[in-house]
């Protein structure tokens, strides 16, 4: 056992100005959350009064906004999507990328490049082909546009699985190879569990993607409060309470929430994926 | 993950497809609107009294927000699946007409003689086209002056009345812009409007000031003229000189709305506020907007209901506009007070003049259509409007001077105006 001496004062500045430096970064972060936090719970005529302490505390603006709106069922439309999309994105991304990294195919080269290129085609352009479509199969009013394409891979999330898998020793795969173990049991046993911290950020980015889509939830859905997603209520919700941002902040709270469940569930795999990869 | 690989999508969505839903027995049509949730549920109100005489068409409302709205349409129509009633906005009617999307109801008209006797005419200027009426309005907006009675009293100053100019209005605007908490900076303002589409407020000044706006047939700007820049100069004078008018960053700590929030004395609105500022917690009242060199001007606008060429009900369509647009759905509407009736019979009925939404002269807006002009309406109104605006605001950032920025907005709403040429 090796004992780590505490460091002398003078060497330690260095870390000490680091943390300064991160604090100052922390507080930049935090702050305009905290206010949003405050003014949430602050009575509407104190939404400029006391700085970040509420005057009164009252938790009136999160029973009014559960008033106003079904905030509930505009949720839960939400977080039903966002987290079928974050299982579709997962499951084909990275397939995709396994394939990518380890087959050696012909034209595969070629086909990621061709993949790559996706990314450069805006959403806007493929809009009206793709709601022409949906249409054509009979899903436009229903739930299915916002998650069916998840399932089809993505570029983003195949170059990201792909980088990571290729990080992963090779040698790991070509012994299970000799072993007689088949592609399906190489990926899903031996690179699947490997890439956890991989898969955890790709599942925020994705699961962040769904819960903020305005644009295809607005274009599919209907926009009655009780079918329709989060962010198409959200904008809703701005016309009428512009400027009163106690109430607005109440609602943006509300509906920010999930989002940093998911992000609380990912990093702790996250933080443990990199633990584990740091034994290699 | 926005560029997906879609040669698979085909195949997966057909499996998902298989249970889809069969064709319902009962005619069932959409009708879209912008607006707040509480406009929604109105006219979720009118389209169950609709509903009530017609058990065989069932309509379905829908409500977005105004940016959301619009793009919603916009791929609905090009997805062939628009709407069959949606609602318009008369400057960005001849656009879409234009495009030959909506259906034109003159045939319709026609066959229901009178239906057009009750309507204030000026409303339906806007709709009228040498085909016919493509579309009809549902409703009007007239800008009045809004005034904070509880500033006007704490600074001693005459409430508007309606003998006021410009000159007048300046004057009380400069006394009610005050530091009321004396902590060096000002937190009162005499005046707030937005200043960059011409209908709360630009318009009605340039107008009333001898200028105009737009050209017939819409080939040249004209805010531009000697009468408009004396408009223009009285503008920028009483923000930038008199400093009256809380800047851009100082209203955005307060929200969107300067009267609303309580920071400006006075405002300019359409009757669209009422139901907004009538929960503040001061009193306030309307008044006609001032008189200027050239008398007393507002404007007037009107939104207005389209059925779409592409729907598959146009019959059920129309019986629903028919509804919407005759006394049952407008004394409907004339209680919420959002907007005034543009039927004559119900805008002078107590369902109008004596609504509930706020205890002000409601009369006042339909007296306006007197003095009032119709706000400009031509093709490619929305890319001259924003074209316009950026200039505009340049000039309130103090980033180039009044006359340089008119000068480019004249340049630039008249390239606007080029390109959309028929």
């Amino acid at each position: 056992m090796i004992r780590i001496e505490p460091a002398p004062w003078e060497s330690r500045w260095p870390d000490r100005l680091a943390m300064l430096v991160l604090l100052l970064g922390a507080i930049a972060m935090v702050g305009p959350f905290i206010w949003m936090l405050s003014t949430s719970l602050k009575l509407p005529e104190d939404q400029y009064a006391g700085g970040l302490i509420p005057p009164t505390l009252s938790f009136e603006n999160y029973s009014k906004i559960f008033e106003i709106m079904p905030f509930q069922t505009l949720l839960w439309n939400s977080i039903k999507i966002a987290l079928i999309s974050t299982f579709g994105q997962l499951l084909t991304c990275s397939m995709a990328a396994f394939v990518f990294a380890i087959v050696k195919f012909p034209g595969r080269h070629a086909l990621f490049v061709l993949l790559l290129v996706t990314l450069m085609v805006p959403q806007q352009i493929t809009a009206i082909p793709q709601f022409i479509l949906f249409k054509w199969l009979g899903l436009y009013g229903t739930q299915a546009p916002l998650y069916l394409p998840s399932f089809l891979g993505g570029a983003f999330g195949v170059f990201l699985m792909r980088q990571y898998f290729l990080t992963i020793p090779i040698e790991l795969a070509e012994a299970a190879r000799i072993d007689g173990a088949s592609l399906m049991t190489i990926y899903w046993k031996i690179y699947l569990p490997l890439a956890k911290p991989a898969l955890a950020a790709f599942a925020i980015f994705a699961f962040l993607f769904s819960w903020n889509d305005l644009f295809t939830a607005l274009i599919y859905l209907p926009s009655d409060l009780d079918k329709t997603t989060l962010p198409v209520g959200l904008a809703l919700f701005q016309v009428q309470f512009a400027g009163k941002w106690t109430i607005m902040m109440a609602a943006v709270l509300v509906s920010v929430a999930p989002i940093m469940v998911a992000f609380f569930i990912a990093q702790k795999h996250f933080i443990e994926g990199v633990a584990l990869s740091g034994l290699k | 993950m926005r560029g997906k690989t879609r040669i698979s999508l085909a195949a997966l969505a057909a499996v998902t497809l298989l249970g889809a839903a069969a064709a319902q027995a009962e005619t069932e049509i959409t009708y879209q609107l912008w607006g707040s949730p509480q406009e929604g549920e109105v006219w979720q109100k009118v389209a169950q009294e609709f509903e009530a005489q017609h058990p065989d068409i069932k309509v379905k409302v829908e409500v977005n927000d105004w940016d959301s709205y619009w793009e919603k349409i916009r791929v609905l129509m090009a997805g062939g699946t628009p709407p069959d009633v949606f609602a318009m906005d008369a400057p960005l009617y001849p656009d879409w007409q234009s495009r030959g999307v909506l259906l034109n109801l003159q045939p319709y008209i026609d066959a229901e003689p009178g239906l057009l006797d009750d309507i204030y005419p000026i409303t339906l200027e806007a709709y009228k086209t040498k085909d016919g009426y493509f579309g009809l309005p549902r409703d009007f907006q007239t800008i009045v002056l809004y005034y904070n009675k509880d500033m006007f009293d704490a600074a001693g100053v005459a409430y508007p009345n309606d003998s006021w100019t410009y000159d007048d209005f300046r004057k009380a605007a400069k006394a009610l812009t005050k530091d009321t908490n004396g902590d060096g900076s000002i937190d009162q303002w005499g005046f707030w409007a937005e200043v960059v589409d011409p209908e709360p407020y630009w318009g009605a000044v340039v107008w009333s000031f001898g200028g105009d706006i737009v050209d017939i047939p819409h080939g040249k700007t004209l805010i531009g003229s000697d009468k408009a820049m004396q408009a223009w100069h009285f503008i920028a004078d009483m923000w930038l000189e008199d400093k009256s008018m809380p800047t851009q960053e100082q209203l955005q700590q307060y929200g969107t709305d300067g009267f609303q929030a309580g920071i400006a004395a006075m405002g300019v609105s359409g009757h669209w506020s009422v139901p907004d500022y009538a929960p503040a917690k001061f009193k306030w009242a309307v008044a006609p907007v001032p008189k200027g060199p050239a008398g007393r001007v507002t404007g007037v606008n009107s939104a207005g209901f389209v059925i779409a060429k592409a729907s598959k009900h146009p019959k059920e369509a129309w019986a629903f506009v028919k509804f919407a647009f005759g006394p049952t759905g407008q004394a409907e509407l004339a209680k919420i007070g959002l907007a005034v009736p543009i039927r004559k019979s119900v805008a002078e009925s107590p369902a109008y003049l004596e609504q509930t939404s706020a205890p002000i002269d409601h009369k006042l807006f339909i007296d306006a259509l007197q003095y009032a002009h119709p706000k400009p309406v031509f093709r490619g109104y929305e890319e001259w409007s924003a074209a316009v605006g950026d200039a505009l605001n340049s000039a309130w950032t103090g980033a180039l001077g009044v006359d340089d920025a008119i000068a480019e907005a004249v340049q630039n709403g008249d390239e606007a105006l080029a390109k959309n040429r028929q």
